[in-house]
């Protein structure tokens, strides 16, 4: 790579020839008529996932508006009290799970390019499959409803209410099923957003200089990589538990429904911030524009963000103060609790220190930020009460928490959002939604809330607990309730104030926004078409467009970096992740049917287990393999073009391979992401066997021979060796040797697997006998499904090797198949250091 | 100019939290199988420090110790960068700069975070 030229006043010189511009909207025409269901392009999938988060939004608003009706006077029998369960079960789960996480990921997927100044995510297929597969697995969660078939034991789920024991029939499954590969939808955005705002940035964007935004999305996604795995490992092991009978939660057999309570909420804590901080970084982003003025303590925030992040991982037993844990314990909890308050106060201090020091310009963003502000500190207020022990315990399970749960959310996440949807609509059709419905949407909104929710409080406190579907009257309940319930239809009109709005200005009503109609300093309001902005900027502050008035003229006109489309194809800038130097020209694939139909495959697998058609659900599965491999058969290029020239001298190659690949990049995401459902797994034998060393292996007699143990471990060193060996074979071009060492290594790798499975069988363990036989069935369990996915993506690298599509120069495919191989047989040999030694150890 | 490596930079940024992380971890733990396993016998005076309660003090005391190593070393870079920029440096330092600042900081608040995570060990018995 060559470096820039000085004295150049722009990188890229003006004019520019014309047909640059014509290659650009060219190759990045988004396709129409029903191919739009190809299309992949973050500005119409991140629509696309904004529009049904929306839709989620609302049908789980109507099931809460139908609950508040319910619930409007002592007595009523609007619902019965099964109904009534599914409604909160669905209205919770949708809420969380449908609607807040898939929203803040979605707006990350429409604006993040353009804040970055990036053609697009580095994973566009990755992302529309995300979204189809939520797509319909959203759907069918919400039909479950139509067949009385929607779960009915409440968001969390808990065992053993949710035990094949208490909740027979497919009602649970619907929610272990349906929400466990949507979460997979999850993981996969966190990935997209890892990578893309570490290697995508515009030149010249090093760290300090990222917004908050950026910021808040990327802590988030780390969050999403650390915590959601837990939730996976629990569905999955509250699944088997029904389906198979391994007794994880079963305390006669060994085990224990906290585990469940544990894992859950490692997962459900951070979720709040998951939904909370990108809703923040939104409002660090507003606030400067709302008073024209730089945000004040930029870097607190930047700093407060990420302790969030780490502190929120310490807050989960907070929601489990009542459940007899010690006292010592709760209260390193409730230290926690209480501290991750001030980060929280860093951001609220410095928002009103900005406000204050700026030219406030009053407008529907800014009302709606004011709210927020509002209502976000009286949730967190009521949060640290709830944080120390004596008082949570009188507040438990009681409207109390069901109050201060919605100020959080709704005040943290919901006022923000709707702020965004107001400031940023001029991105989606150049218009400017309404201020005078956009007004009266507020107030509704903020009024009724706060109608809806304050009393709640009090409800709480004079006792009432959450859940109940009636209740009898003159308990000092009734008038309480039934504001409630006025402010529910109250701020319900208020929702639909603003998606009228919307609709209006969809349907071409509203004035016309200029260019930057809010005077923001930040890159999304550049002038920007699909392909982002004509020509990416060269960045040198944290407010590009405040410092450098001329810079929107500039990058029209195409004078900085990449101004056409040099390999005739989609392309984006891959920068260093630290100080966003150019390191090449990253190809990015267009519009396919793969995504969504292995979207819509992957959906109806998961249905048809949860509906109990095993067999019948293989054939979908295998379709949705088959999908992804058809998506990803086209890439993987190599260098098939010479260095590119991107301007401001810098000429960077099309094709890298090794870690500095954005494609290992997000290998090593996903391992992160591995790794931490492994851990949780560890976790569950640990935490079995502290709550039931009675039913660990009293000692050496009852555990396998130990020679299995070195046999083990031999032969999955020797499978990591052969793919080691495979590994330089293709570094020298040599195919065959390469072939025969993958090869070799699946029959080594299957060996060990064979060896582990039959060492354990020796002993006559089995899953369904206690709480130690099903959790390790389930390591090895899990194992063999690593195993399965290392041969998957061994077959496909050796079919593209036998396509002439690998070789020393063009061997990403393989080295993402490397990385996981080896991950895998890591993952082997420390599953079974754990289940030979652990016990001998402890026996 | 030498591109720089992701991941020590990372590192030096979280090493903080992580610490604070590990810490949280290790007290949590130690307590649950403390009190799981009956280990919380040799308790004395009138709230009584447990042997895992020492246990815990111990880990706390290592995790300060680490934590404020990390805050005098960020401390020490953050001020060899501030000498190196009034001495003219070399452009393009404001990534690293911003690193060290976070990490001074990021140190400042987990060492607080630490201690006040483990001052419930002097005030509340370990497993009643």
């Amino acid at each position: 790579m060559t470096r820039p030229q000085p004295g150049s006043p722009l990188p890229s010189p003006l004019p520019r020839p014309a047909e640059e511009l014509e290659t650009l909207r060219r190759v990045w025409r988004p396709p129409g008529g029903l191919a739009i269901v190809t299309a992949v392009n973050n500005n119409i999938i991140g629509l696309f996932y904004i529009g049904t988060a929306l839709l989620f939004f609302v049908m789980a608003g109507l099931l809460a508006l139908a609950m508040r009706a319910q619930l409007a006077v002592p007595g009523n029998d609007l619902l019965d009290h099964g109904t009534y369960n599914q409604f909160f079960t669905v209205h919770g789960t949708g809420m969380m799970f449908l609607f807040a996480v898939p929203m803040v990921e979605a707006i990350g997927v429409f604006l993040l390019p353009a804040m970055l100044a990036a053609r697009d995510l580095p994973f566009p297929r990755l992302s529309a499959f995300a979204f189809w597969a939520y797509f319909f697995g959203g759907i069918a969660f919400f039909c479950s409803l139509l067949f009385d078939a929607a779960p009915d034991g409440g968001w969390f789920m808990y065992p053993p209410l949710t035990g094949a024991r208490f909740s027979p029939g497919i009602n649970a499954d619907f929610w272990l099923l349906g929400i466990g590969f949507i979460e997979i939808s999850a993981i996969a955005g966190a990935i997209e957003i890892v990578v893309g705002i570490l290697r995508t940035r515009p030149p010249g964007m090093s760290l300090d200089k990222l917004p908050v935004y950026g910021w808040a999305m990327l802590v988030m996604a780390g969050m999403i990589i650390f915590a959601f795995p837990a939730v996976i490992v629990a569905t999955l092991l509250l699944e088997v538990e029904r389906v198979f009978a391994w007794p994880f939660f079963q305390a006669e057999l060994g085990g224990d429904p906290l585990l469940w309570q544990h894992l859950f909420w490692f997962f459900g804590h951070p979720e709040v911030y998951i939904i909370f901080l990108p809703a923040a970084g939104l409002v660090s982003m507003m606030v400067p524009t709302i008073a024209q003025h730089p945000l004040i303590g930029h870097r607190l925030i930047v700093l407060a963000l990420v302790g969030t992040g780490f502190f929120s991982f310490g807050l989960w037993v907070h929601h489990m103060f009542a459940t007899g844990i010690p006292s010592l314990s709760l209260s390193f909890f409730s230290a926690a609790s209480m501290a991750v308050a001030v980060p929280a106060g860093i951001q609220v201090f410095s928002w009103i220190a900005t406000l204050g020091r700026g030219r406030v310009r009053m407008s529907v963003p800014a009302l709606f930020v004011l709210g927020f502000l509002f209502i976000f500190v009286l949730g967190g207020l009521t949060g640290v009460m709830v944080a120390a022990v004596p008082f949570d315990w009188q507040a438990h399970d009681s409207y109390f928490v069901v109050a201060h749960l919605h100020y959080v959310l709704i005040g943290g996440m919901v006022f923000p959002m709707f702020a965004a949807i107001y400031y940023w609509w001029p991105m989606v059709n150049g218009r400017l939604l309404s201020k005078r419905l956009g007004t009266a949407a507020f107030w509704l909104m903020f009024g009724g809330f706060n109608l809806a929710f304050f009393p709640m409080h009090l409800t709480g406190l004079r006792g009432m607990p959450r859940r109940v579907y009636t209740y009898p009257p003159d308990l000092g309940w009734d008038w309480l309730n039934l504001a409630s319930t006025v402010g529910a239809f109250v701020f319900a009109a208020g929702v639909l104030a603003v998606l009228a709005d919307i609709a209006r200005s969809v349907l071409g009503h509203g004035e016309r926004a200029s260019p930057n109609p809010w005077r923001a300093g930040t890159l999304e309001w550049l002038p920007n078409e699909y392909f982002a902005t004509r020509s990416i900027p060269r960045v040198s502050s944290l407010y590009p467009l405040w410092d450098a008035p001329d810079l929107p003229r500039q990058v029209e006109a195409g004078g900085h970096f990449l101004p056409g489309a040099p390999t005739r194809r989609r392309e984006t800038i891959v920068t260093s992740p630290v100080e966003a130097r150019p390191q090449y020209l990253m190809p990015m694939p267009g519009p396919h049917w793969g995504p969504f139909l292995a979207g819509l495959f992957t959906a109806a697998h998961f249905l048809m287990l949860t509906v109990q058609l095993y067999t019948l659900s293989i054939v979908p599965g295998v379709l949705a393999i088959a999908m992804v491999f058809w998506w990803l058969w086209e890439l993987d290029k190599g260098e098939d073009f010479p260095p590119q020239d991107i301007g401001g001298g810098i000429r960077v190659p099309v094709y890298v391979q090794g870690p500095r690949s954005h494609s290992w990049w997000a290998m090593a995401v996903l391992l992160l992401v591995d790794g931490t459902a492994f851990a949780c797994l560890l976790f569950t034998y640990l935490f079995l066997w502290t709550v039931s060393p009675d039913v660990w292996p009293a000692g050496p007699a009852a555990l396998p021979a130990i020679w299995r143990l070195a046999a083990g471990l031999a032969l999955w060193a020797a499978a990591a060796g052969a793919m080691a060996w495979a590994s330089r074979a293709l570094a020298q071009d040599r195919h065959w040797r390469m072939r025969l060492g993958m090869l070799l290594g699946l029959v080594l790798a299957g060996a060990a697997m064979a060896t582990d499975v039959t060492a354990q069988v020796s002993t006559g363990l089995r899953g369904s006998d206690s709480a130690y036989g099903a959790t390790v069935s389930m390591l090895l369990a899990y194992q063999s499904f690593h195993l399965a996915v290392t041969v998957l993506m061994a077959g496909y690298t050796l079919a593209r090797s036998a396509a002439g599509r690998l070789a020393a120069r063009r061997r990403v495919t393989f080295d993402n198949t490397m990385l996981f191989w080896q991950y895998t047989c890591a993952q082997g040999t420390a599953m079974l250091l754990v289940l030979h030694l652990f016990p001998r150890l402890t026996g | 100019m030498t591109e720089r490596s992701f991941v020590p930079f990372l590192l030096e940024m979280l090493a903080p939290f992580l610490v604070w992380g590990a810490h949280f971890g290790a007290v949590y733990g130690i307590n649950g199988i403390a009190c799981a396993r009956g280990l919380d016998a040799g308790a004395s005076g009138p709230v009584g420090i447990a042997p895992a309660s020492l246990a815990i003090l111990g880990v706390s005391a290592a995790a300060l110790v680490a934590v404020g190593w990390l805050l005098v070393r960020a401390l020490r870079r953050a001020q060899a960068g501030r000498q190196h920029r009034a001495e003219g440096g070399s452009p393009g330092r404001d990534a690293v700069d911003f690193a060290r600042w976070f990490a001074a900081a990021g140190a400042g608040a987990a060492l607080i975070a630490v201690l006040w995570v483990t001052l419930p060990v002097l005030q509340v018995p370990a497993c009643a």
